[in-house]
């Protein structure tokens, strides 16, 4: 009689003290959805237009001359798992050619987007001598965000200046050697402070691969992969460079980590090459 | 003579009450059918306007024959529910009509027409794929990449299952019947196995309508319809518990026979993992319900019961099992086990937006402590809750960190059943006190 009497009850006050213990000892930092869907490119899905694969997530779109070739596939580069996003321009007219693979974000993943740092793992074409003055010139490889009002444009080039930003527009460089891998940290909402916007409610966020028509021939550019895992963030270089804003971090395979420190507290100074890159960039905004 | 007098005057005012009662009985009865009339007509004048939108009947005329026949008989039955009585009673079964008519053109329009050759969910895609794999080379399914069903039947990326990761499961995560039912229909030449699901839906229907009481039926099937999401748009965008639904159906029917309720309840289980979450209650079910007898007998209930669920749940299972325990383990595991997003329609919406920043732990551990709860109430308060076991897996599995509509509203055809036998046993309480 009793056991039916404090059953329910008893019921209730346990359901409130498991709760609570839960709730006291299982409270996290907020467990985000990912920012970057399919971040390291497993899933991948015939594409009829092009002819051959594409990633079933990342939405492909491109703009090429007729002659011109994309080709998107799932490859091996020094160990590593890549994209390969490469583009054969046919080098007839002065048009460039550009790849855009691109994903919506929003709601919580746009909140983790912008509450830790964006890594990513790139390989970029090395400059070959008889090219290296211009190599800049001709290709074009970096991420970007648009959120509809501004778009935030990080380039990977081996010269850097420092960030410049035009009405909705603002460009990052991150210095990244040709031929061989290269991590960079990307802090969005960082670069959104700095530019004095507000947050967005959505963005695109887009791989950007271009070619200039003048420069006839294969060219290709590789994604291992993105990371958005705030741990990954140097915290501590953070501390010691008071006044310095973090506009990007790398480093490359094999370097140490007072090399990738070396190579954020350095920043190159302007070079008519990475200017040249940033105009192309904006043609392709346009 | 007095007293002779007085029985047949008792006698003929019991046959006046008897002729009032089953006058009234008939009124209630008209009154209920016509109510489902115009129910069932509503609904799919309802769903004829849906599929009058969707259904592109300018370059798909048979959509404009089938609106054209909804908007028909949907008319002819709301003014149906207008008759005299003598037409109403005459054709109670009526609002099965419009009821069939509606869901099956709109499944016809949304599978055939709007999402031809796609399915929308990964689940289904990687099923019909392991079943083609099966049928055609034997292939094991739970050693196998699914990902190439996503582009063989056009997945779409909001249609998938995301980990924390931000990859995707691209595996095969449920017991082998959620596949083997596919394989006879590869074999027939099917190419949407949608059909199938609807199959088990009317089978559904049928089973609820043709055990449901006389006087009740069309009203019976009122719930199933409430909204189109159960009948019409789940299955439609490829949401396959319906194969559970029967099977378990059949359980809740045969309740009283462990060893019947066993058969199907291992079939359900075999089907998908949300049965499972049935089983401490249709134990204590086993074990209480039959009070009056010794405990012997009521073990041997429940050992029969479970013997038979478990012999149908691995016999459905074994190959695979055998071929490869590790991967069978690990991905009929992944609800429980993988590193799955949190998507809910439950309290964890509350952590999915970002209002209350706990883990996803703490859910687990809140549907254990709820799911301890029920089973220890159902136990201590069976008398009163013998009836209410089909409602405990929703209300457990709302409080998990991924409760979807879906885990909740395919209980409904359970709890009708439910409501049949609860019903039928009153009557028969009545009966027997009378």
């Amino acid at each position: 009689m009793n056991v039916r009497r404090l059953t329910a009850p008893l019921s209730v006050v346990f359901l409130i003290l498991i709760a609570g213990l839960a709730f006291a000892y299982l409270q996290a930092r907020s467990e985000y959805p990912p920012a970057i869907l399919d971040p390291q490119f497993d899933l991948w899905v015939e594409d009829p237009e092009p002819g051959g694969d594409k990633p079933l997530v990342w939405e492909l779109e491109y703009v090429k001359s007729a002659g011109d070739q994309v080709v998107l596939q799932k490859t091996e580069l020094s160990g590593k798992q890549a994209l390969e996003i490469q583009i054969v321009q046919d080098g007839v007219d002065e048009a460039w050619s550009y790849v855009y693979l691109k994903q919506m974000i929003d709601g919580m993943r746009l909140r983790a987007l912008f509450s830790g740092y964006l890594g990513v793992w790139i390989f970029s074409e090395a400059s070959c001598e008889c090219r290296k003055t211009s190599q800049s010139e001709s290709t074009v490889f970096g991420v970007e965000t648009n959120d509809g009002t501004h778009t935030l444009t990080y380039i990977f080039a081996p010269e850097v200046t420092g960030p410049q930003q035009f009405l909705g527009h603002r460009t990052v460089y991150l210095r990244t050697e040709g031929g061989q891998w290269t991590y960079h940290w990307m802090d969005m909402a960082g670069e959104y402070a700095r530019a004095q916007w507000h947050h967005p409610e959505r963005v695109t966020f887009s791989i950007v691969v271009g070619v200039s028509g003048s420069t006839a021939g294969s060219h290709a550019a590789y994604v291992h992969g993105f990371t958005t895992d705030a741990k990954a963030t140097p915290e501590p270089l953070q501390h010691r460079t008071p006044g310095r804003a973090p506009y990007s971090s790398a480093f490359s395979e094999g370097s140490s980590a007072n090399d990738q420190w070396a190579v954020r507290l350095c920043p190159q100074s302007s070079h008519s090459d990475a200017l040249n890159v940033k105009s192309a960039w904006q043609v392709i905004m346009v | 003579m007095n007293v002779q007098r007085q029985r047949s005057d008792t006698w003929g005012r019991r046959a006046e009450l008897t002729s009032q009662n089953s006058f009234l009985g008939s009124v209630d009865e008209a009154f209920i059918l016509r109510i489902a009339f115009l129910f069932s007509g509503q609904f799919a004048l309802y769903e004829g306007f849906q599929d009058w939108n969707r259904g592109r009947a300018d370059i798909h005329p048979e959509v404009a024959v089938l609106t054209l026949t909804i908007y028909g008989v949907s008319l002819f039955i709301i003014a149906m529910s207008l008759m005299p009585s003598k037409f109403v009673l005459r054709f109670r079964d009526l609002p099965l009509l419009p009821f069939a008519l509606a869901t099956v053109t709109s499944l016809y329009v949304v599978a055939a027409i709007a999402y031809k050759g796609a399915y929308r969910t990964d689940v289904l895609a990687y099923s019909h794929y392991a079943a083609l794999l099966f049928a055609g080379q034997g292939t094991n399914p739970y050693v196998t990449d699914m990902a190439k069903a996503l582009s063989m039947f056009a997945v779409q990326p909001s249609d998938l299952t995301p980990l924390m990761s931000g990859t995707y499961l691209t595996t095969f995560q449920y017991p082998a019947l959620h596949f083997l039912v596919f394989v006879p229909f590869v074999w027939l030449g099917l190419q949407d196995m949608r059909w199938v699901l609807v199959l088990f839906e009317i089978g559904v229907v049928l089973v609820l309508y043709l055990r449901g009481p006389r006087n009740l039926k069309p009203m019976l099937l009122i719930p199933l319809f409430a909204g189109s999401d159960l009948m019409i748009n789940f299955t439609a965008a490829s949401v396959s518990d319906a194969l559970w639904v029967l099977p378990l159906v059949f359980t809740a029917l045969y309740v009283e026979k462990p060893v019947h309720a066993g058969v199907f309840y291992g079939l359900a289980c075999a089907m998908k993992q949300t049965p499972w979450v049935l089983a401490p209650f249709l134990l204590i079910y086993m074990l209480r319900t039959t009070d009056n007898r010794d405990l012997h007998d009521r073990l041997l209930r429940v050992v029969k019961f479970t013997a038979t669920s478990v012999a149908l749940f691995v016999v459905a299972n074994l190959p695979f099992l055998i071929a490869s325990p590790n991967a069978w383990f690990r991905n009929v595991m992944t609800p429980l086990a993988e590193d799955l997003v949190i998507l809910s329609q439950g309290p964890s919406l509350l952590t999915q937006v970002g209002l209350l920043p706990v883990g996803r732990m703490f859910y687990t551990v809140l549907a254990v402590a709820v799911a301890v709860v029920l089973m220890v109430n159902y136990y201590v308060y069976f008398d009163h809750l013998k009836y209410a076991l089909w409602i405990f897996p929703g209300i457990i599995l709302w409080f998990s960190y991924r409760a979807l509509t879906n885990y909740i509203i395919y209980w409904t055809p359970l709890i009708l059943v439910s409501l049949i036998l609860w019903y039928e046993a009153e009557h028969a309480k009545v009966a027997h006190s009378g």
